[in-house]
């Protein structure tokens, strides 16, 4: 499991007095301010939101201790994690966050390993699990359904995968 | 500008016989078309297709709000995942899948 979650990422300065714009990419872009401090990437520096306000695709943040152009230019590209402790609980049984989901081990009924999930996906059709056979390039898909994925070990760290059967 | 509707929608014939084929075997399978430009049709609602993208086929469960828009538009040809960040997901029931 991941132990950070990458949440936003800074962008560039606006105007003269330390704001800077930054992009959410949490599922209501607006709760990134609920998550308390943002950590950068190595865990060095800590960044606490003061104000946010929504501008054309991205929000303009007002940082503690950010007051100035200068110090906002250096926080360009910076992105932003926070523990993945700080996630609320889910209560919907059989609801999971991609974060958990991710790193899985992907295995069939009969135990056979199938490879990592790598990514949970979404084209307009259905949450996909994308998993990524050991040594293989080409990843295989399966629909994120009771059918195709018939159980989740969170505790064994497994997903087990009943495989589409192709036809052409 | 829009399709004249004295044709009806495009689809792709062999799709018609695949759909069918797939329907009458019962199996939770996925039928692999290339047929990216046909339009969905009602009858292919609670199958999975294999739509492909030019790498490989991404499945696509029919449901019914996807009635008249074509295949290619749930099968990106472009990679972008974007952030996992705090996004979840709910494990579907597999009905519309295993319905075929």
């Amino acid at each position: 499991m991941n132990d950070r979650i990458c949440v936003a990422q800074f962008g560039a300065p606006h105007g003269i007095r330390g704001e800077v714009r930054l992009r959410s990419f949490t599922e209501d872009p607006a709760a990134i301010k609920t998550y308390g401090p943002l950590e950068s990437e190595d865990g060095s520096r800590r960044f606490t939101i003061e104000a946010l306000r929504p501008a054309k695709d991205h929000f303009v943040a007002r940082l503690a201790g950010i007051g100035d152009r200068d110090a906002a230019e250096k926080l360009t590209n910076i992105k932003l994690y926070v523990s993945r402790d700080r996630l609320p609980p889910i209560e919907d049984e059989g609801t999971y966050y991609h974060a958990d989901l991710v790193g899985l081990a992907a295995v069939t009924a009969d135990g056979n390993a199938l490879g990592t999930v790598t990514a949970i996906l979404n084209f307009g059709a259905g949450d996909l699990v994308e998993i990524k056979p050991e040594g293989g390039s080409t990843t295989l898909m399966v629909p994120f359904t009771d059918t195709a994925v018939p159980e989740i070990d969170m505790a064994a760290r497994r997903m087990v995968v009943n495989p589409l059967t192709e036809t052409e | 500008m829009s399709r004249s509707v004295w044709k009806g929608p495009f689809v792709d014939g062999y799709l018609l016989k695949k759909a069918d084929a797939s329907r009458s075997s019962g199996r939770h399978e996925m039928i692999k078309i290339w047929s990216r430009r046909s339009t969905i049709l009602p009858q292919f609602v609670g199958l999975t297709f294999g739509v492909y993208n030019g790498q490989k086929h991404i499945p696509v469960n029919v449901t019914e709000e996807m009635v008249g828009h074509k295949f290619g538009e749930f099968s990106p040809t472009r990679t972008f995942y974007g952030h996992t960040s705090d996004r979840k997901s709910k494990r579907s029931s597999g009905s519309a899948s295993a319905a075929g």
